[in-house]
């Protein structure tokens, strides 16, 4: 059992083509994760990454605490249940099950004891002689769960393991997989495509599409709270119902109008679009509305608002319950693709026939809308900007209450304009606007509150102590905030959270060959010095502590030579027994081998007879009714219809009675490969069973006899382990790498260096980075990039220094926090904090760290 | 009234009809210089015209004298031939699938290109190389034993992968990952898995590799003459030719005898493994 996280994970092809993109999910012990999409949206590649079956182009994929990424699939302790099964023919099922524990080199005992408590679980005791082609496809999928289970994995990983199976077996083995799970309380990650499986077993469901993560969620969350069009459309059955749709704001609500029917606009409370932006909510933006079949009744009270007439095209009985399929206007034709076909949940046809129009009720209190344009959610649980009204006007902006506007935010004028502020760049607590919270949630694990200033209202991160009427004071960074006039133009954006500079990598030759810097070397020496000083203290330790067990091991061995002619005597006749024992019982399973063969072969030979009689009585038979009928009846035309019959049955009596004796001869066939299997089975575990007994006898006297050499042999390998962790670490201490930013090089931390080697292998010095420092992330250093301080950014809160340098070429820009005072025109000797920043590869934008 | 029941019949009993005595004709055709030979070797008076040698006439003289005339070491030769083509059989054999598992499993960089090449090497006839090959072999100082021919027969054994490889192409990639995943390796998807499925497979890989060696006579006259190999070191192939350029009449029916004595390890070696030829191995490993 252990949890797995996968940060930052990108699968690339060498021909460029991103299967998974940036895939990041922490997973809990003992969580059941779905990966859920259409075909072709990575999940299974992500799946076949978590198992090893496929490299990771990019990314850390942790397993437990340990980083697996370049473990083999057999050192990860995962198990896999594939789609097609993959049972190896060849073998019985107990000794399918049993492959992984004997290749793992588990005593022959423990092996049993596990094959028959996984075969126990799953109701294969039965089948445990048989081979996988003599069973069907639900029990070879329970073989295959059961091979998964009995190793105890730290994860158990479930390919589309029911696709293969019929309607009915597949839901069947769906509970039996959320009982195993119940039951083991593993990690399971189970990839499917039918949304159906993921909905009901999943603790927490990972929607995908086209290599990317949708959404990340509970499956009521998905179904309650989709965030975008896909997953909306994705999740549910039926499909949910979509219709192109305006919104428009008015005094005290919110009008949802039609725009591909003429139906009356349905109406919304504010409440309910708080989160929304306010330019979706002015009537000329495409929105999309969606609500599920069972948010729109016609059953119900059909009066007032929200009301439409629908034109019923069909309906789709289910027993309990029925579908009806309608439009919002007249569709000729039937087929035909229509924006405004909607489907209702109804306990019955109520009456209607097709083409008879109804009035039905949205409940909108459950509707969901999705901007046309990027499908995303307008109404987001946390919402991640805030948009309110603004003036500027004499370097005083009108916001909460009027306050000098930040020197860098270049707006001279604006009436009736919108700043956008991002949650993230609100700081409770420190600044000096004054709000009053009027309501709290916590939403997907963050506690956010609506607070108001000057009739303002907005969303704010908060902690869980806040209540309800409590008054906060707020600072805003205003370098991350949208400023837009009256017509939606941006006239002033935020500041780039981070400024890129491009960077090569390097190893130290290159380094110091460029720059003839023998610190650099000197570096190198000083961590090669470092490990050999770390490594004589631990051969030191492991010299005293060998010498002692050695010393004991030798005092044992001389006090205790009765004991060992004793043990030996004893040991030397167990092993004699155990022998007779062998050959007695192999002398039994040829005998029963021999028996099993005979018994066969007699049963085959009965059942040859047995049909051979039956079809010589059957034609016996025929030929004497026929001829009796052709002496007696004398019409000609019943004659002839006797003579056909009669000629057809002469044809085909030859191939029935093969057929039917093929059929009987490969059932006994079946049962005797079944019957030499148990015996078979029954003898290879006994002997096995008594030469490792008697393997671990003779290992037992030869360590009671000679307990010193076992102690040097087993000190040997741990020096030898030593030596190789030496080894290992001195190799490390000697690969120093380093960006080279024009001419200036500098070190990056073993951690960075690991994970961009990890991502990118040895194509890592051909390819171009971009460094994506923070503002903070900047050390002044006599070696460094040259940069020219250009101007002084002011943004009230935030101070920074904006400067200008040429890197490669490329004319980069940068803003560092201000930490001193800085002249204009005064020419900064930079490096950078690289713990601080983000790192991509530059030409295929992957993140490595 | 073409399509009565009666009519119909009657045309496939003719159309069968046909096509056995168009088979008979030509299995006649087939084995009549098997049972020819078989009957010449049983002539007490060679070179005779007739088929059956008739009352009287036939002897096992013939088969007596190949094992006891000591001018044509038969037995000699005989066992020279079992001892080259049973291990050239069984190192091919190896050889042979390890190639195609690789080649059908393993993704290296110019696979493709390795597998064409190859395909296109093994068109060529080996013994274009003859000479080449005497001289290395001479260069290795292994030109005055007929064994060498083992060597050389082995060498080029990976060159017929495709068969192999195309039988493995059909064993499901997903055990592979089902042995990876249970703790395996490569090899142990090879030897455990790969193997015991593929019985056709190395049946038929072994029956080729033991034929080949069995019957080739370019190499061996080669070996025999360019390292004046003495008769006890030869192999069938090339002491049976011996007997057909002496024409005499002991010859004769020596070579008919012998001709007969070397087709009986194949005969024998396909009967004994025509049981493990069968299909349907890989039933129920995988949904099909």
């Amino acid at each position: 059992m252990a949890s797995l996280k996968l940060e930052h994970i990108y699968k690339v092809y060498p021909n460029g083509h991103k299967a998974v993109s940036d895939f990041n999910i922490d997973i809990k012990d003992g969580e059941f994760i779905v990966f859920v999409g259409p075909s072709g949206c990575g999940k299974s590649t992500t799946l076949r990454m978590i198992a090893g079956l496929e490299d990771i182009s990019s990314g850390e994929l942790y397993i437990g605490d340990s980083l697996v990424n370049d473990m083999p699939p057999k050192e990860r302790d995962i198990a896999m249940v594939f789609q097609n099964y993959a049972l190896y023919p060849h073998m019985t099922v107990y000794e399918n099950m049993a492959f992984g524990l004997t290749l793992r080199k588990v005593p022959r005992t423990e092996i049993h004891k596990k094959v028959m408590w996984a075969a126990n679980v799953l109701g294969l005791t039965e089948y445990l002689d048989r081979k996988p082609k003599a069973m069907s496809g639900g029990q070879r999928q329970r073989v295959s769960l059961g091979r998964a289970i009995l190793r105890n994995p730290k994860v158990m990983l479930l390919d589309e393991p029911l696709s293969n199976l019929d309607a009915k077996l597949r839901s069947q083995m769906r509970s039996e997989i959320s009982k195993l799970h119940q039951q083991l309380k593993t990690t399971f990650i189970y990839v499917t495509h039918d949304q159906v499986e993921a909905m009901t077993l999943g603790t927490r469901v990972v929607v995908m599409k086209l290599g990317r993560v949708q959404q990340i969620d509970s499956p009521q969350a998905l179904y309650d709270h989709p965030v975008n069009k896909f997953v909306a459309g994705f999740i549910g059955t039926p499909q949910m119902n979509f219709f192109n749709v305006t919104l428009k704001e008015e005094k005290d609500k919110v009008l949802v109008s039609w725009k591909d029917c003429e139906q009356k606009p349905l109406v919304l409370s504010p409440d309910q679009v708080l989160k929304c932006e306010k330019r979706f909510l002015k009537g000329d933006k495409d929105i999309i509305l969606g609500f599920r079949c069972e948010q729109i009744s016609a059953e119900e009270d059909v009066s007032g608002d929200n009301v439409v007439d629908v034109v019923i095209s069909h309906f789709e009985e289910l027993g309990n319950e029925t579908l009806i399929y309608g439009d919002l206007k007249e569709v000729e034709g039937l087929g035909n693709e229509s924006k405004t076909s909607v489907i209702i949940k109804a306990s019955s046809k109520l009456g209607h026939v097709p083409g008879d129009v109804i009035k039905a009720k949205i409940k909108v209190e459950n509707i969901h809308l999705f901007d046309a344009e990027t499908e995303m959610t307008i109404i987001p649980l946390v919402p991640d900007h805030n948009v309110l009204s603004i003036n500027v006007e004499n370097e005083k902006m009108d916001l909460f209450g009027l306050e000098p506007k930040p020197e860098a935010i270049n707006v001279d004028y604006v009436k009736d304009g919108t700043i956008s502020i991002p949650l993230n760049a609100i700081k409770v607590g420190e600044g000096k606007i004054k709000v009053k919270v009027l309501s709290t949630e916590v939403q997907r694990g963050q506690n956010i509150a609506l607070v108001t200033a000057n009739d303002k209202k907005m969303y704010i991160f908060v902690d869980e102590q806040v209540k309800k009427g409590d008054e906060l004071n707020l600072s805003i960074d205003y370098s991350q905030a949208t400023f837009k006039d009256d017509k939606e133009n941006v006239i002033a954006s935020p500041l780039p959270f981070r400024d890129d500079v491009e960077a090569t990598f390097v190893n130290l030759h290159t380094a110091y060959d460029a720059t003839q810097n023998n610190e650099l070397m000197k570096l190198q020496d000083e961590r090669v010095a470092a490990v050999e000083e770390k490594y004589k203290k631990v051969r030191e330790d492991f010299e005293k502590e060998k010498a002692d067990e050695i010393a004991k091991a030798k005092e044992k061995q001389s006090g205790n030579k009765g004991e060992v002619a004793d043990l030996s005597a004893k040991l030397n006749k167990e092993n004699a027994e155990l022998k007779i024992e062998l050959s007695k019982e192999t002398k039994e399973y040829h005998e029963n081998k021999a028996m099993l063969k005979k018994k066969h072969a007699e049963l085959r030979k009965v059942e040859i007879a047995k049909v051979n009689q039956q079809y010589k009585e059957m034609k016996e038979k025929e030929y004497a009714d026929y001829k009796q009928c052709m002496e007696k009846n004398k019409d000609p035309e019943s004659r002839r219809a006797r003579r056909v019959s009669f000629s057809i049955f002469k044809e085909n009596l030859p191939l029935m009675k093969s057929s039917d004796m093929e059929r009987k001869v490969n059932s006994l066939e079946f049962d005797k490969e079944t019957d030499l299997n148990a015996v078979n089975a029954k003898h290879s575990q006994t002997k096995s069973f008594i030469k490792d007994k008697i393997k671990q006898n003779n290992l037992l006297l030869a360590k009671t006899a000679n307990p010193v050499s076992f102690v040097e042999k087993e000190y040997a390998q741990k020096a030898k382990d030593i030596e190789k962790k030496y080894n290992d670490d001195i190799l490390h201490a000697k690969l120093l790498f380093f960006f080279k930013y024009n001419e200036t090089y500098q070190i990056i931390p073993d951690f960075i260096t690991e994970k961009i080697i990890q991502g990118l292998g040895n194509k890592v010095f051909t390819k171009v980075f971009r460094v994506a420092m923070s503002h903070a992330g900047y050390v002044e250093s006599p070696d460094g990039v040259d940069f020219k301080v250009t101007s002084f950014v002011n943004y009230g809160d935030v101070k920074l220094y904006k400067a200008v340098g040429e890197v490669f070429g490329q004319k980069t820009v940068i803003y560092i926090d201000k930490t001193r005072e800085m002249k204009i025109g005064e020419t900064l000797k930079l490096k950078f904090k690289l713990e601080e920043s983000e790192i991509y590869e530059k030409e295929l934008n992957i993140r490595l760290y | 009234m073409a399509n009565r029941p009666g009519s119909r019949r009657a045309i496939e009993k003719t159309q069968r009809g046909i096509i056995y005595a168009i088979l008979i004709v030509v299995s006649v055709i087939w084995l009549f210089p098997f049972v020819y030979l078989i009957f010449q070797s049983l002539f007490k008076v060679p070179v005779s015209k007739n088929f059956f040698p008739g009352a009287g006439n036939w002897t096992f003289d013939n088969y007596i004298n190949l094992f006891t005339n000591d001018a044509y070491p038969f037995l000699k030769w005989w066992l020279n031939t079992f001892i080259i083509a049973v291990f050239t059989s069984l190192l091919q054999t190896v050889f042979v699938l390890m190639t195609a598992y690789a080649l059908s499993r393993l993704k290296f960089n110019g696979r493709q290109g390795l597998m064409k090449l190859m395909l296109i090497l093994g068109m060529f006839p080996g013994f274009l190389g003859m000479l080449v090959i005497f001289y290395i072999l001479e260069l290795l100082g292994l030109n005055t034993s007929i064994f060498s021919l083992i060597l050389v027969y082995v060498a080029s054994s990976a060159m017929s992968y495709y068969i192999a490889k195309g039988f493995f192409d059909t064993v499901s990639k997903s055990l592979d990952e089902a042995v990876l995943i249970d703790g395996g390796t490569k090899n142990t998807v090879f030897w455990k898995v790969i193997l015991p499925l593929s019985k056709p497979i190395i049946i038929y890989t072994i029956l080729v590799s033991f034929t080949g060696p069995w019957g080739d006579f370019m190499f061996g006259r080669y070996i025999v003459t360019a390292g004046s190999i003495p008769a006890s070191g030869w192999t069938v192939a090339v002491g049976l030719q011996l007997l057909t350029t002496k024409a005499g009449n002991l010859e004769y029916g020596l070579f008919c005898a012998g001709a007969v004595m070397v087709s009986i390890p194949i005969t024998a070696l396909f009967f004994w493994l025509q049981r493990y030829y069968v299909e349907g191995i890989a039933g129920g490993a995988v949904k099909g």
